[in-house]
């Protein structure tokens, strides 16, 4: 992904501007900068929330695409997933129902329900999550924490070339933050990319990272 | 409106009688004196026919102004008779029946079928096996000409005439209906299913059903409504009386499809004895007006009433809708779970009654509306009125209200999912718990018709 000039407002208020970064195939990036400093408001805007308002010079090149062009699910249909800060809780969609839905949207296929829901199972139990989490309401009634795992185990279900981890370890204790390196040490080894946006440097230890770029207001 | 797919119709020049527009004493014994009916039916239907006259019309609920009473016909009949086999019912009239897959349906999955075209049954059908156990399912002028006595011992005593100005006007001027009678111990397991299809411009349907489960019987009826997309308004005002006895079990869904410019004006209530159970399952998709609160009436110790309920309002609909359970008798249990979708400046209104009177100790109801609103223009209300005159009763009610966030849907968009999957998602998810109580094949056609209606209706 190449990211060049991306200036951003919202609510009239500039958030980004003139901001240059890259991630290349198979690297681990990190964005670190204090709060309010813009580092969400990168990762909204990549996922494509239309009101970040964005300046006709901005530019951002993914997989030889104008990523600025498309809706936010053609975008994760591309294979871009943004992991949120703040997942909303979404009443009578349980995240089964969820998790078959988009692994269907990004071209899997799902033969036997039975399957995939024991697949669903053991990532559930990967990020700490337990059985029945599969079959409640997406991040209704969960802890933070638990939200943050469930889009933890999601990331594992799709597998997306390029994840942005926003804040993703805030709410997580220390085994949480284990999980985290470990599932970003996995997308590195199967040549897949990550940009991890924080401000806890302990999150970093032992992680081979390729960047850390800082923004600073 | 391209997207409702109902909206065909067929000519009604070959129809056998159509009465001219609007209401009077004539019409009312001119409708009895072709149906051949018994003297003391005429004398009902006079009598109701004054009592209409004289009540006002509703102004509590969804408006009404907009449906013009005199331009109505309150009578047309389009065959001579009910035929007992498709290949009989006239092309024009069958031809309607096919496109709808009644026949198809009849084949695989029903125990028996009943069509109404207009004011009309024009097909009935039930299973051979059923027949020997004695099992009637006729239509209701049927039932009056060959079950008198049983016609006459209930009709009009679960929901009398006087009840309200369009059970008085249905009393007067009613054609068409199921009547159902299930003896003693006789378990019906596949439904019986009846369709009413409004064909004429400005046509009034005014079906009566009756239906009677006798001691330990049980029986599932499910209705289907449908009409032409005509620009003006009909009336559909149909009164429905079940009585269920000593531990008997009925169900009686309705799954309501009509064309946005029908008002439909239903009353339909349930008497329950003594260990019997009575569930409504109401799904209102369809018409510009629809109100109806189905009730029971737990007169037996133990008796229980249900009602589960789904109403989707969009564009220019207002669904007032809700249910009413009278515990008359101890230990009486109900539950109303209401479900609402507002949409596009629709409106939905839940309005129920739960009352407990002394005599009723130990009662319990459970009252849940849900509601769920799609936009800023939209509109959904809730007017529960409750009467406990006991000390012993419980009641617990419970009402939310939600809105689609823009939030879940780009959540939902973020994973993938296009803007219409992720609404359609998150609906599906709401509506759930009712729809898992429909037969499969409904189940599949109210999923259908439901991502039809939600087409792009986030705001």
């Amino acid at each position: 992904m190449k990211i060049t000039n991306l200036t951003v407002t919202v609510l009239g208020k500039q958030v980004l501007s003139e901001m240059d970064l890259q991630i290349g195939v198979g690297e681990v990036h990190v964005l670190m900068g204090v709060n309010g400093s813009g580092k969400s408001s990168l990762a909204m805007t990549l996922m494509g929330d239309s009101r970040y308002q964005i300046s006709d010079a901005s530019k951002v090149q993914y997989l030889g695409q104008d990523l600025l062009k498309l809706s936010s699910d053609e975008r994760a249909r591309v294979g871009l997933y943004v992991s949120w800060q703040n997942p909303t809780a979404i009443p009578g969609v349980s995240v089964f129902n969820l998790c078959k839905a988009s692994y269907g949207a990004m071209g899997n296929k799902i033969d036997k329900l039975i399957d995939f829901k024991k697949k669903l199972e053991e990532l559930a139990l990967t990020v700490g999550l337990t059985r029945e989490h599969i079959n409640r309401n997406v991040n209704e009634g969960f802890s933070g924490g638990e939200r943050k795992r469930l889009e933890l185990m999601q990331l594992l279900l799709l597998k997306p070339k390029l994840a942005i981890l926003d804040e993703i370890d805030s709410g997580l204790d220390r085994e949480g933050l284990k999980i985290v390196r470990e599932i970003v040490s996995e997308i590195k080894e199967e040549g897949r990319s990550a940009l991890i946006i924080t401000h806890n440097e302990k999150l970093l230890e032992k992680m081979v990272i390729t960047k850390i770029w800082k923004i600073t207001n | 409106m391209e997207d409702y797919q109902l909206g065909f119709s067929s000519s009604t020049d070959n129809y056998s009688y159509k009465a001219k527009k609007g209401l009077s004493e004539e019409l009312v014994k001119e409708i009895s004196l072709r149906k051949k009916e018994p003297r003391w039916m005429l004398e009902i239907r006079l009598q109701a026919l004054k009592q209409y006259l004289s009540m006002p019309i509703p102004d509590w609920g969804a408006s009404l102004v907009d449906l013009h009473w005199d331009d109505l016909r309150y009578y047309l009949k389009p065959v001579e008779k009910p035929y007992q086999n498709w290949d009989e019912v006239p092309d024009s009239v069958r031809k309607v029946f096919d496109l709808m897959g009644v026949p198809e349906a009849e084949k695989s999955m029903l125990a028996g079928v009943g069509g109404q075209y207009d004011s009309e049954v024009i097909y009935h059908s039930l299973q051979d096996l059923l027949a020997k156990k004695g099992v009637l399912f006729l239509s209701m002028d049927e039932g009056l000409k060959q079950y008198p006595e049983i016609v006459r011992k209930y009709f009009g005593k679960i929901v009398p005439p006087g009840d309200n100005k369009l059970a008085a006007l249905n009393t007067a001027v009613w054609s068409g209906g199921s009547f159902v009678y299930v003896p003693k111990g006789v378990r019906v397991d596949l439904p019986l299913q009846a369709y009413f299809r409004i064909n004429a411009e400005n046509a009034g349907q005014f079906e009566r059903t009756m239906i009677i489960v006798e001691e330990a019987a049980s029986a599932h009826y499910i209705e289907g409504c449908s009409a032409p997309a005509f620009a003006s308004a009909s009336l559909h005002a149909a009164v429905v009386e079940v009585i269920v006895e000593e531990g008997a079990k009925m169900r009686y869904t309705t799954v309501q499809n009509w064309y946005k410019t029908v008002y439909n004006l239903v009353t339909k209530r349930a008497i329950v004895a003594k260990d019997g159970v009575m569930e409504w399952v109401d799904c209102n998709l369809g018409s510009k007006v629809t109100m109806k609160y189905p009730s029971c009436l737990l007169m037996g110790e133990r008796a229980c009433g249900e009602m589960l309920s789904i109403s989707v309002a969009g564009a220019g609909q207002h669904q007032d809708t809700g249910a009413k359970m009278i515990h008359l008798a101890p230990n009486t249990t109900s539950r109303i779970v209401s479900k609402s979708i507002s949409k596009n400046g629709g409106r939905s209104s839940y309005r129920g009654q739960i009352k407990m009177v002394r005599a009723a100790e130990g009662a319990h109801s459970k009252v849940v509306c849900d509601a769920l609103i799609l936009d800023h223009q939209s509109r959904s209300d809730t007017y529960p009125n409750n009467q406990i005159l006991n000390g012993s009763s419980t009641l617990e009610h419970e009402a939310y209200v939600s809105r689609v966030s823009e939030e879940q849907i780009l959540y939902l968009m973020s994973r993938g999912l296009t803007q219409k999957e992720a609404e359609g998602i998150i609906i599906r998810g709401f509506l759930e718990p009712i729809i898992q109580e429909l037969p499969m094949e409904y189940a599949v056609e109210l999923n259908r018709l439901i991502k039809l209606e939600m087409v792009g209706s986030v705001g």
